[in-house]
């Protein structure tokens, strides 16, 4: 198992420093000159050519791309990402004072996923066919098509404008968590629901799931000790990649639900076109996101052992 | 007839398809005697595996009628299901074809095994991990102990029938049904695995219910055994008798079917 863990985390270097690559690669083609965008930004557009000469050079901009690169790639693995142009302050320092908010949203979106997604998934599955089933499946197709922003607004008008039960804005307290995790959880429950019912219609038909009641077992233990472990292992993988788009995409519901979380602080630099947050950001996201998959392998892992020792 | 441990009288199993009703057994009465082995065979499709599994209620959207089923002293054909399952896997032990697919892959074997004395015995702990390593070894699994913490995977085809065979027999039932349990194994294999089931059912004084389409293994085990065909049973007798003497054309061609050494015939393809 240690084995196994220590050969995924070696695999992970490749991945990131690839990802670091193209990512300074599209922000150094993009138009703009950070140092044009810095001085506008700070002296009122008064450039002078020998200031913006001066600023370059300090900024290294006139190195080769190779050293410009090593630069960013050996800062980056020491946690150093540069300084934001716009706010004058370490990158990672803004990216950390706004993950709490992230981490917390995507959090609580993938349990009311998980919570909403796999029993209806199950209850769908127990009754195959019934009308319970028709209704979940009907509501996991509303919410995979229904787009965030949108059940976020109604959600806001319904429970936040017209029943004032939660906060419509804002996010330090807990029940302003409420809302928005629903909305993103639901969006996602309705694949989780449609993946746990298949897969656990597959299981139930399966030799061993057989073997289990020719020996006497209860439905319930059945399910619970035979069944669920193996009808969760695709599950789990969409629910990894769910937490991992959660936590580097939830920007449209930080944007509607104007949570300062790391999503709103990405568009805000990119529409500042802030190099060095954008670049820093991303690849931090980058590394979020895999090791979220990462996590989502050592789970796997432990539900089959098949993939633990390697076969 | 009166001390038969299991007795099935017009036992009837209809599917409901697509395509209307299909009747996968049609009328089937028979006898178990205590002690005996009974083998049922026939064609792929002839009905012997619906049957038992029939007896056991294990068919969940099948429709199963009969004028009586009666085993282990019960008339399992009106028990509930908490009663069923205090018979499945405690009176009526069960093993299936393939073994590579009929052990749970995610649980260890010793999981497996020890939940027979939990569910059936009430043992837990200790007590149920020594029952485990005790029919490891009475099936002829190597170093039992620590074998218990493997996981399906890591055993052979003919290692993971004989963990099956242990399960189906963990709380002694009286009677084993055997659903063709050397089809997916190997010659030497199925040889050692025949063996182990008659040393057990003589241990365990078990009648057993061999379902298989191998004549050659019917000829090496059974005492009676009944020809099904489409459903029905075509013929029954003794093992010895029906060999000798096949009374129905089916039970010929299916005698004629099987390849012989010792006799002087042309082979013609």
């Amino acid at each position: 198992m240690q084995l196994y863990v220590m050969g995924r985390i070696v695999q992970l270097i490749p991945v990131l420093l690839l990802v670091s690559l193209i990512v300074f690669l599209i922000m150094h083609a993009l138009p703009g000159d950070p140092a044009t965008l810095m001085l506008a930004g700070a002296e009122g557009g008064m450039t002078s050519p020998e200031r913006l000469a001066e600023l370059r050079e300090q900024m290294g901009l006139n190195d080769p791309l190779v050293v410009q690169y090593w630069h960013f790639v050996s800062g980056a693995a020491t946690g150093d990402l540069g300084n934001s142009i716009r706010f004058r302050e370490p990158v990672l320092q803004m990216i950390l004072s706004r993950l709490d908010s992230t981490v917390e949203l995507a959090l609580f979106g993938l349990l009311c996923s998980l919570v909403i997604g796999v029993p209806l998934g199950l209850l769908a599955a127990a009754r195959q066919g019934g009308w319970i089933d028709a209704v979940c499946m009907s509501l996991s197709y509303l919410g995979a098509s229904i787009p965030v922003y949108w059940l976020g607004l109604m959600m806001i008008f319904v429970f936040a404008f017209n029943l004032g039960w939660f906060p419509a804005s804002g996010g330090t307290s807990w029940n302003s968590l409420v809302l928005p995790s629903l909305s993103l959880g639901l969006i996602n429950a309705g694949l989780v629901a449609r993946l746990m019912r298949s897969s656990m219609i597959e299981v139930n038909g399966e030799d061993y799931m057989r073997t289990g009641r020719a020996k006497g077992l209860s439905p319930g233990l059945l399910l619970r000790r035979h069944g669920l472990k193996n009808a969760l292992i695709p599950v789990v993988t969409i629910l990894g990649l769910q937490f991992g788009n959660m936590l580097a995409g939830t920007v449209v519901t930080e944007t509607v639900f104007s949570r300062p979380g790391v999503g709103r602080l990405v568009v805000s630099a990119i529409l500042s076109k802030d190099y060095p947050l954008v670049q820093g950001a991303v690849l931090f996201l980058a590394t979020v996101y895999v090791t979220v998959n990462l996590i989502v392998d050592i789970i796997y892992a432990w539900l089959d052992p098949r993939i633990r020792y390697g076969r | 007839m009166t001390a038969a441990l299991l007795s099935i009288r017009n036992l009837t199993v209809r599917f409901h398809g697509e395509r209307g009703e299909t009747v996968a057994v049609d009328g089937v009465s028979f006898d178990l005697n205590a002690g005996e082995t009974l083998a049922i065979v026939g064609e792929s499709g002839s009905g012997k595996s619906v049957t038992m599994l029939a007896v056991m209620g294990l068919l969940a959207k099948a429709g199963v009628t009969a004028d009586n089923i009666f085993g282990c002293g019960r008339n399992l054909l009106n028990a509930g299901d908490v009663e069923m399952r205090a018979i499945r896997g405690r009176q009526i032990g069960m093993i299936f074809q393939d073994p590579m697919t009929s052990l749970n892959p995610v649980l260890t074997i010793g999981r497996q095994l020890t939940e027979m004395f939990e569910i059936h015995l009430g043992l837990s702990g200790a007590a149920s991990r020594k029952g485990a390593i005790d029919l490891l070894n009475l099936v002829g699994v190597p170093s039992a102990g620590t074998r218990l913490k493997d996981y399906p995977h890591q055993f052979s085809g003919g290692m993971r029938q004989r963990v099956m065979i242990a399960m189906a027999v963990a709380c002694k039932p009286q009677i084993l049904i055997a659903d063709e349990p050397t089809t997916a194994l190997d010659v030497t294999i199925q040889a050692q695995i025949l063996e182990i089931l008659s040393g057990l059912q003589s241990e365990f004084g078990m009648a057993m219910i061999m379902i298989s389409h191998d004549l050659g293994v019917v000829a090496g085990i059974a005492d009676r055994m009944l020809v099904m065909h489409s459903g029905r049973i075509v013929e029954q007798g003794l093992v010895d008798d029906v060999f000798a003497n096949p009374q129905m054309p089916y039970t010929r061609s299916l005698l004629a079917a099987v390849p012989r050494f010792d006799l002087e015939t042309e082979m013609t393809p």
